[in-house]
């Protein structure tokens, strides 16, 4: 019994790494920063993943619908309560899979979504794709698109480079550290969901 | 004693998953199922980039055929060809291996930040068709050494995105081409050429070593939980 027990739990863990661990980008992402990604969002919402569903073109296009229930509005025309779908280019169907490199929302996930467009049909709804999608974890913490734990932003971060740079996955200004390193000082302790917030708004020009 | 075989169990799984660490971290999880793939560049525009851009001189074609070779001349594990015809289905599940310029990839625009995508269709594991399609709307050209913030280097994108197109995801290596941040470099370096080994060498040997370990490792914690059980009981 005990034994059964363990091999569970060790083919859980086993599992979960393999998810984590490609869980990666595949094209070429410019970097925005935190100011620009506030601002430019359509609409900024909080909520939480009802369902997904794919969807296949006539030509074998694989589509991704993630409803969404909408629990906060901080920028845009969205309304508390309402539910929206974002279509993302990509996912599985007939035993067939799609991957443009995008990280797709999946059933359950709660978290802060800064949209790029509803009604523009585009291959990831997302403003930066991975940089304007932050999932909440149950402890409150916030998980960048970098897959680490969201410690600050800079409202006023910019990436004003000489250089093009493509996206590492989160946007300039936000700070970022691994998990494994969370309440360690001298490093700043994770945000939570209410200062994050109040980050966005703080951020967003009127 | 029920303390030191946690401690013991933990040990045992952290052995255990260290050899997926280093062959699962830069790779997408797909893979071909050979060990070469063709590309058709006939899609691009015939030309290259015009007036002052760098690179005027040179062809969108025969620079995608470049990128290719970059990965060629860097490693032998896998080969990249390309061919200058037209290819079918772009976007689409069959078809050629494409690349071209749009302003849309699979029906759907690009967005304000994205340069190309690489979209691969897989079943299970295995990747059956490939495109990458570059941003049109975004101003390319092509040149090598320090990277400048305009115009874009087709070539440096379309090399990384080559990468990408084998099954390697981007690399933490801050100096590789597969790193995100799009720098100086331009060629694969040889950490590259580790993800890729990671990915197409054959590994027969060191799976079957690793599923041998796992299976050990299992009845080892397995028996060990037994006979503290066993002990704690007697």
């Amino acid at each position: 019994m005990l034994f059964m027990y363990f091999i569970k739990k060790i083919l859980l863990l086993v599992s979960l790494y393999f998810c984590l661990s490609q869980s990666s980008l595949a094209t070429s992402i410019l970097e925005i920063d935190f100011h620009q990604a506030v601002n430019k969002a359509e609409s900024i919402f909080e909520g939480e993943v009802v369902s997904t569903s794919s969807e296949v073109s006539a030509n074998g296009n694989i589509y991704t619908l993630v409803d969404f229930l909408v629990l906060d509005v901080l920028s845009g025309d969205l309304n508390v309560g309402e539910s929206i779908t974002l279509r993302f280019t990509g996912g599985t169907a007939n035993g067939l899979t799609l991957n443009v490199g995008s990280t797709i929302p999946a059933i359950g996930e709660h978290g802060v979504y800064f949209i790029e467009s509803i009604n523009t049909q585009l291959i990831n709804p997302l403003y930066g794709w991975s940089q304007g999608h932050y999932r909440i974890q149950t402890d409150g913490h916030i998980i960048a698109g970098d897959n680490q734990v969201v410690v600050g932003a800079d409202k006023n971060a910019s990436n004003t480079s000489t250089n093009t740079k493509l996206s590492t996955g989160i946007a300039a200004g936000v700070i970022s550290i691994p998990l494994r390193q969370v309440n360690t000082p001298p490093l700043a302790p994770p945000i939570l969901l209410d200062e994050f917030k109040l980050l966005i708004k703080d951020t967003k020009e009127q | 004693m029920i303390l030191s075989l946690r401690m013991l169990s933990i040990f045992l799984l952290l052995l255990i998953l260290a050899p997926f660490q280093s062959a699962f971290s830069e790779a997408l999880g797909t893979k071909w199922p050979g060990t070469s793939a063709t590309f058709l560049t006939g899609n691009l525009p015939a030309g290259g980039p015009s007036g002052s851009l760098p690179g005027n001189t040179e062809t969108w074609r025969a620079t995608a055929s470049e990128a290719a070779n970059r990965w060629n001349n860097a490693q032998n594990i896998f080969t990249l060809a390309t061919s200058n015809t037209v290819g079918s289905g772009i976007c689409e599940s069959s078809g050629n291996n494409n690349m071209s310029f749009s302003t849309t990839a699979c029906d759907d625009l690009f967005g304000t930040n994205t340069l190309a995508i690489t979209a691969a269709w897989s079943r299970g594991t295995t990747i059956v068709k490939a495109d990458i399609i570059f941003n049109i709307n975004k101003t390319w050209g092509i040149y090598d050494g320090s990277i400048r913030f305009f115009p874009e280097d087709f070539r440096r994108v379309a090399t990384h995105e080559f990468g990408h197109a084998m099954g390697l995801a981007h690399t933490t290596t801050s100096s590789a081409l597969m790193f995100a941040t799009a720098s100086n470099t331009y060629l694969p370096t040889s950490d590259d050429v580790e993800s890729l080994e990671s990915i197409y060498t054959e590994v027969k040997d060191d799976s079957s070593g690793s599923i041998s370990f796992l299976l050990l490792s299992l009845i080892g914690i397995g028996g060990l939980r037994l006979l503290g059980a066993h002990k704690k009981a007697g």
